[in-house]
């Protein structure tokens, strides 16, 4: 996947470590919570806005019905919304410390100026920047999709490199 | 001694890739020993590699004990916030519960 994008963007692929960690967040969600373990990802490069389009999908119990194994979630929109959040997760224990979504929305929308939309069972969760923060938008679909579908647009112009000599300092 | 992550692992994707990771570092610590981790030419990591690897050590060690016995080298912005993000959730579980 990367080396295409790079290649229709024209960068090197270092700068698109957000964009494959973004994707294999996504594929260890559909692993650890979907109930299923096939996954799909649809790549496209859009020439004229320079943007890369990402959808990574599953047909699984999807994230509403995911949630509601530990929450009390009034509706679709909500539950999706809410496991956006930073620290939420349906799941107990280290392996899953409901992380990789906040993180994801934060390469994504925040650093890189993308949006995220995601569909599931009957929720649609819209995310994009705007006033130097996140934005979501959440509403209830009347048809349901069975499964979860996460759509990813970036543009091209803010990915770059990020070098790697830091020490993390606790 | 820096001990680089490319030599105890190859991919750093999943849960299972950060198992090795975690082994090393509870061996080096049941020495009693100090250790220094090099994330030198690893672009990226995801949550659950890092909740395999390192976050999983609070089963066993104290928050202090992981900060005053492991150091983290030659990481990417990415692989930093990664690991901080995820420890920060990690501590804020254990308060909370």
């Amino acid at each position: 996947m990367v080396p295409w994008i790079a290649e229709r963007l024209q960068k090197d692929p270092r700068a698109l470590v957000n964009v494959s960690v973004s994707v294999r967040e996504l594929l260890n969600n559909i692993a650890d919570h979907s109930g299923e373990d096939i996954g799909c990802i649809h790549l496209q490069y859009y020439p004229r806005h320079d943007v890369i389009g990402i959808a990574v999908s599953d047909m699984g119990m999807g994230i509403p019905a995911a949630m509601r194994q530990a929450f009390q979630i009034p509706n679709d929109s909500h539950a999706i919304l809410r496991a956006t959040e930073r620290g939420v997760t349906s799941k107990k224990g280290t392996r899953n410390q409901g992380v990789g979504l906040d993180v994801l929305l934060n390469d994504i929308v925040f650093l890189n100026g993308g949006t995220v939309n995601i569909l599931s069972n009957r929720g649609y969760l819209q995310c994009f920047k705007q006033g130097g923060a996140i934005c979501r938008l959440a509403q209830n679909e009347r048809q349901e999709y069975p499964g979860t579908i996460f759509e990813m647009v970036m543009p091209s112009a803010t990915l770059e490199v990020d070098p790697d000599d830091e020490d993390l300092s606790w | 001694m820096v001990t680089s992550v490319r030599n105890l692992v190859s991919a750093f994707d999943t849960w299972d890739d950060g198992v090795p990771v975690a082994a090393f570092v509870r061996s080096k610590f049941a020495n009693g020993d100090k250790v220094v981790l090099s994330f030198a030419q690893i672009d990226g990591v995801t949550s659950s590699f890092v909740n395999a690897a390192l976050v999983s050590l609070l089963d066993s060690y104290s928050m202090d004990h992981i900060r005053s016995n492991l150091s983290i080298t030659h990481c990417s912005r990415q692989v930093i916030d990664m690991i901080r993000r995820c420890f920060s959730a990690a501590e804020k579980r254990r308060t909370a519960a």
